[in-house]
């Protein structure tokens, strides 16, 4: 079960986080991601990709400090 | 066995208090197929589990594993033929459809391949898991996704075989059916020994 | 420092890919025409472009109506009046041998080719007609730019991140795969180590590649739904429903793998799944659009598959992405699998 529920937290973060893209503009981010021919849209996508590699850096990151922890005592 | 049986008819029954007729037949079909491969999934989830380790390892000493499997498979199609022929009885008595243009030997054809692929395909996964603690609910994980391709081509041969459809229409899909059942058998003949060596 | 070449090289053609995936402007193109049905006789219309710098070229336009690369009739009068507008007039004859003609500008720096944008409902249509005698500026087309397609725009940028996310995945699975293999010929735990860490960073780009694509589907084929409704993420692609399904037998496999404690049944077993899945699963992919196209007959009207792996500036770019997220993916896995030893040797020796 913990596999579904990793995948799932992961694919809910960077719903969340590409769903907060823009929300600045007085306008909404419905019309940010429209004007100028959609970039803003290649620029989320970007941003997903990243986020999710950051995302597994950070659990790697995590289960480096447990083996050090494991080391050292 | 019995069991079995009234897990269908009380699936069928659910169904016909729902929604009474089904005018599409792909729907039909689909519903129809669904059904299958839930009491297919029952049956043969009960395969390799109701065998406890000592009377695997007598059996084990007696015969080669690749004799086994295709035994296991030829008896898990023969029960299917039973049970899909129970169903197909039951679900058209209690729900009708448009099957006034069916070609029978096309529809007749889509179940038997289908129903070969999907039992073939259920034998090996059941063997793997039997593997772990938790048998049926792991069978319908494993082998639900795996068995898609099987089922949607099953469901559109038997759909246009209700449709009135020709063979030059369908032989695509009947190679292709064909072609996994091969692949389905021949993967399950290679791969089981792995399984059964402890 | 032997075996990083790789990784030097994934991270410069990964630099490569970001850098010019973005800079790369589109190509021009005329987005929009104040009138499309145009009348028989003289019409004014102002056509609005999408990266064309009209003012730049103000008395350096020139264009003529076609059908088949043959010239109808000539734009007159063209006035920029500003960098994306253009105002003109065209003298549309009576005798036309179709209803829809296309539209061709060109300045000195390059060329628009807008095909059956313009209607003449009124025109009697004839086999002869004469073409019309057209000054043409001399273009080079000289400029780079990725393709503007309807719909698409700038989004056509995304092939460079979304497309390789599944390229990354199959490449990991297929390792997987093989590591299955070569676990069941000699039952090394090693190599079961592998094939399960393959599918573990397989998934995470199978769930990038579903969450982007979703991303994109929803702002190119669902723009008139609104963003916060439910509708619309999931296009109905036999693309995305064939990598669901993939990830859905990956995850069974990962589960599988969780419900079973003594080791080495635990690398038999899964490896056994996995070769079989594996194979079904490609068998899936390759019959999945068959079985789709000939439910829905005449399907298409997608404009973003099929057409754009034949521009080369577009190409130059999206195989070396291809390459350098395959590298990062491989790279991951590399990381991946030497944690997980450490963490198996650290563990045995408690």
């Amino acid at each position: 079960m913990t596999a579904i529920k990793k995948y799932f937290l992961l694919l809910l973060a960077v719903t969340i986080a590409s769903l907060g893209f823009g929300q600045s503009s007085e306008s909404g981010i419905d019309q940010t991601l429209h004007e100028s021919g959609k970039i803003y849209i290649v620029v989320a996508v970007l941003s997903v990709v990243l986020i999710g590699i950051i995302f597994f850096l950070i659990k790697t990151e995590l289960k480096i400090k447990k083996l050090e922890d494991e080391i050292r005592n | 066995m019995s069991s079995i049986i009234m897990y269908i008819v009380s699936t069928v029954f659910v169904c016909y208090l729902t929604f009474k007729s089904l005018e599409n037949t792909v729907i039909w079909n689909g519903v129809f197929w669904i059904i299958i491969l839930f009491s297919l999934t029952n049956a043969i989830s009960k395969s390799f589990a109701n065998e406890n380790s000592s009377y695997q390892l007598f059996i084990y000493t007696l015969v080669n594993p690749r004799a086994l499997i295709l035994g296991k498979i030829i008896y898990n199609t023969l029960l299917t033929f039973v049970l899909v022929i129970i169903a197909y009885l039951l679900f058209s008595v209690f729900i009708q459809t448009d099957n006034s243009s069916t070609t029978p030997l096309i529809f007749i054809t889509g179940l038997v391949l289908g129903s070969f692929a999907i039992s073939s395909t259920l034998t090996l996964v059941s063997a793997i898991a039997a593997k772990t603690n938790n048998n049926l609910g792991i069978l319908a994980i494993l082998a639900f996704p795996i068995v898609l391709p099987t089922l949607l081509i099953a469901i559109k041969i038997t759909s246009l075989g209700m449709q009135g459809g020709s063979w030059s229409d369908i032989s695509d899909q009947i190679i292709m059916l064909s072609a996994i059942n091969m692949m389905v058998v021949t993967l399950a003949f290679l791969l089981f020994p792995y399984l059964w060596r402890q | 420092m032997k075996g990083l070449w790789w990784k030097i090289l994934t991270v410069l053609i990964l630099l490569y890919v970001v850098i010019f995936s973005f800079i790369v402007p589109l190509r021009p193109d005329i987005s929009k025409l104040s009138n499309t049905n145009l009348s028989i006789g003289y019409n004014t219309v102002t056509a609005t472009g999408y990266n064309t710098a009209f003012d730049k070229y103000t008395n350096n336009i020139s264009g003529y109506i076609s059908y088949e690369k043959k010239a109808i009739a000539c734009l007159n009068n063209i006035k920029a009046t500003n960098n994306q507008e253009i105002t003109f007039t065209v003298n549309i004859p009576k005798e036309l041998p179709a209803k829809n003609l296309h539209l061709n500008l060109s300045t000195p720096d390059y060329t628009i080719f807008a095909p059956e944008i313009i209607k003449v409902y009124e025109a009697d249509k004839t086999e002869s007609f004469t073409p019309a005698n057209c000054e043409t500026v001399n273009s080079t087309n000289k400029s780079l730019g990725f393709p503007n397609r309807l719909l698409l725009n700038e989004t056509i940028r995304n092939l460079m991140f979304h497309v390789p996310m599944w390229f990354t995945m199959m490449v990991l699975l297929f390792l997987s795969f093989l590591s299955s293999i070569r676990y069941l010929n000699g039952f090394n735990l090693a190599h079961d180590l592998k094939a399960s860490q393959a599918v573990n960073i397989g998934l995470l780009f199978a769930v990038l590649g579903i969450i982007t694509g979703a991303i994109w589907a929803k702002f190119t084929w669902s723009d008139h739904t609104p963003l916060f409704s439910l509708t619309g993420w999931w296009a109905n692609d036999v693309k995305l429903n064939g990598a669901a399904i993939s990830t859905l037998i990956y995850i069974a496999y990962r589960i599988l793998r969780s419900s079973i404690s003594d080791e080495h049944q635990r690398a038999k077993v899964s490896a056994v799944y996995n070769i079989f899945a594996f194979v079904l699963m490609l068998v899936f992919i390759m019959i999945l659009p068959r079985i789709y196209d000939s439910l829905h007959p005449g399907n298409g009207g997608n404009p973003a598959f099929g057409a754009y792996d034949l521009d080369n500036t577009l190409r130059m770019v999206f195989y070396p992405a291809v390459i350098g997220w395959i590298g990062l993916g491989i790279w991951i896995l590399q990381i991946k699998v030497r944690l997980e030893k450490l963490n198996n040797t650290i563990n045995d020796s408690y």
